[in-house]
């Protein structure tokens, strides 16, 4: 990862006006000019950034929440950075124009212990919560993501069902491929994946694994 | 896309979970995407599968296949390790044709005709609203916008993301590269009656610089954004094409 010169400058609002027109070399005459040329181009690239956005968005979110123990706020600039970071990075996307999920966990992963790690020199933002956060990504990202009892929950799942989801979602592969690769049906995989992820998510609460429920005020996700 | 939606008029549930796995055709995901939006009973469920699928996210590939090297590469890296056969196109394969850098030839020609100083060769914008807004009611939605531009002439790119909390003021945060080292530069926010703001000022360098800062506008009101040389004429300019999507209430 690139480790970017920061130059931040937050004004206070009374600082900072609308302070009339831009000089004359960038009237909206530009925007008019250029916009609608530079739109066509990218039609493919923001769709690619679309589906990302609506397909692992909610996932990401959901997966930061949890490691921010519930900072919703925090996880959603988490989410933001992830994006812009995978729209920078169009090599991490395969043949068929979709960006690898393994490597976007990652990167948010990355982003979450690179912000805490950067609290840690500033004092005046660091809370109690943070201190512990800080002290879990000194521990190192295994402790931060404690993954025991996921693991031990889909240990657990009959075979199929868990060959069929660890397929689909680590080794990142399309329904009619796992269906070749297991030589059945393809509604055979989604049916699987369906029953997979339900009975995970049972074997998870069974081990004492706390959703969140609808509510942003769930405190604790659970102890770690 | 009749499999999608069920007679009951609610998205098939055994698709949710493929959607969040990204197992879907990107058209067939938008259709459930699409319902989402409006039917919060297939949202209850897609919150449960979102939740689970997350807790599934907590473990790395070497966690579940044993012997695979930790493979995703935290930097710009191929997608996946190089023998696994990617997704065939499948249902709608045609169009998805994945050409990240298929516009070098009207990039040339914009260059030509327009042989103005600043070029917006990339463009991309997405209301994010959608994806930030709080599962239920979140009392101060916050509604975000982004857009990327890279500039053919100067080599310059920029990526903007704007925040805004209400209507008091937007946060507005740029990554750029590709600046002269050493340089002055000021970022201008424009709205869209062309009022200019200056959102920062900054010393280029040959890295990638975060630059950020406040507005006291609000984020439907803006229009694009200009990377300028502080004694200059401006580097690359990045629109805001969506904008203003945002749920007001």
């Amino acid at each position: 990862m690139t480790a970017p010169t920061t130059v931040t400058l937050r004004r206070p609002a009374a600082t900072v006006s609308i302070v009339g027109q831009l000089s004359s070399s960038t009237d909206g005459a530009v925007a008019r000019e250029v916009q609608p040329a530079a739109r066509a181009v990218t039609t493919a690239d923001a769709e690619a950034l679309r589906h990302l956005q609506q397909v692992h968005g909610p996932v990401l979110l959901s997966f930061l929440t949890r490691l921010t123990k519930g900072d919703v706020h925090r996880a959603e600039d988490i989410v933001q950075e992830t994006l812009l970071r995978a729209w920078r990075n169009p090599d991490a996307r395969n043949s068929e124009g979709r960006w690898s999920r393994g490597w976007l966990f990652t990167v948010a992963k990355r982003i979450l212990i690179d912000q805490i790690r950067a609290a840690d020199v500033r004092p005046e933002e660091r809370s109690d919560e943070h201190i512990d956060a800080h002290a879990r990504a000194e521990d190192g990202i295994d402790k931060l993501v404690d993954a025991g009892e996921v693991r031990a929950a889909l240990n657990s799942l009959p075979e199929r069902l868990r060959v069929t989801l660890i397929e689909i979602y680590f080794q990142e592969r399309s329904v009619s491929e796992v269906a070749d690769l297991l030589a059945v049906p393809p509604g055979t995989v989604k049916s699987r994946t369906f029953y997979g992820l339900k009975a995970l998510r049972e074997a998870l609460i069974s081990r004492g694994f706390t959703f969140r429920t609808s509510g942003p005020e769930s405190g604790t996700e659970r102890d770690g | 896309m009749a499999d999608i939606i069920g007679s009951d008029a609610h998205v098939d549930q055994e698709l949710l979970g493929l959607h969040y796995m990204d197992a879907l055709d990107p058209a067939q995901s938008d259709v459930i995407h699409r319902h989402l939006e409006e039917c919060s009973a297939c949202r209850a469920q897609a919150d449960e599968v979102i939740g689970t699928v997350a807790a599934l996210a907590l473990l790395g590939i070497d966690d579940v296949v044993p012997g695979t090297a930790a493979t995703p590469p935290p930097a710009p890296a191929p997608a996946r390790g190089g023998t696994a056969p990617v997704r065939p196109s499948g249902r709608g394969g045609s169009t998805r044709p994945g050409q990240p850098k298929g516009r070098s030839g009207r990039t040339g020609k914009l260059v030509r005709t327009g042989s103005l100083l600043a070029l917006v060769l990339v463009l991309a914008g997405l209301g994010l609203a959608t994806l930030v807004r709080a599962p239920q009611g979140k009392p101060t939605p916050v509604v975000t916008a982004a857009a990327v531009a890279t500039d053919g002439t100067t080599g310059a790119s920029a990526s903007v993301m704007v925040s805004s909390e209400g209507d008091d003021g937007v946060t507005v945060r740029a990554t750029v590269s590709g600046l002269r080292d050493g340089a002055a530069y000021v970022l201008y926010a424009v709205t869209s009656d062309s009022a200019t703001g200056e959102v920062s000022r900054w010393t280029g360098t040959a890295a990638v610089q975060d630059v950020s800062g406040y507005l006291p506008v609000r984020i439907g009101d803006l229009s694009f954004f200009t990377v300028s040389l502080a004694d200059g004429g401006p580097v690359v300019s990045v629109y805001l094409p969506g904008v203003a999507v945002a749920p007001t209430r």
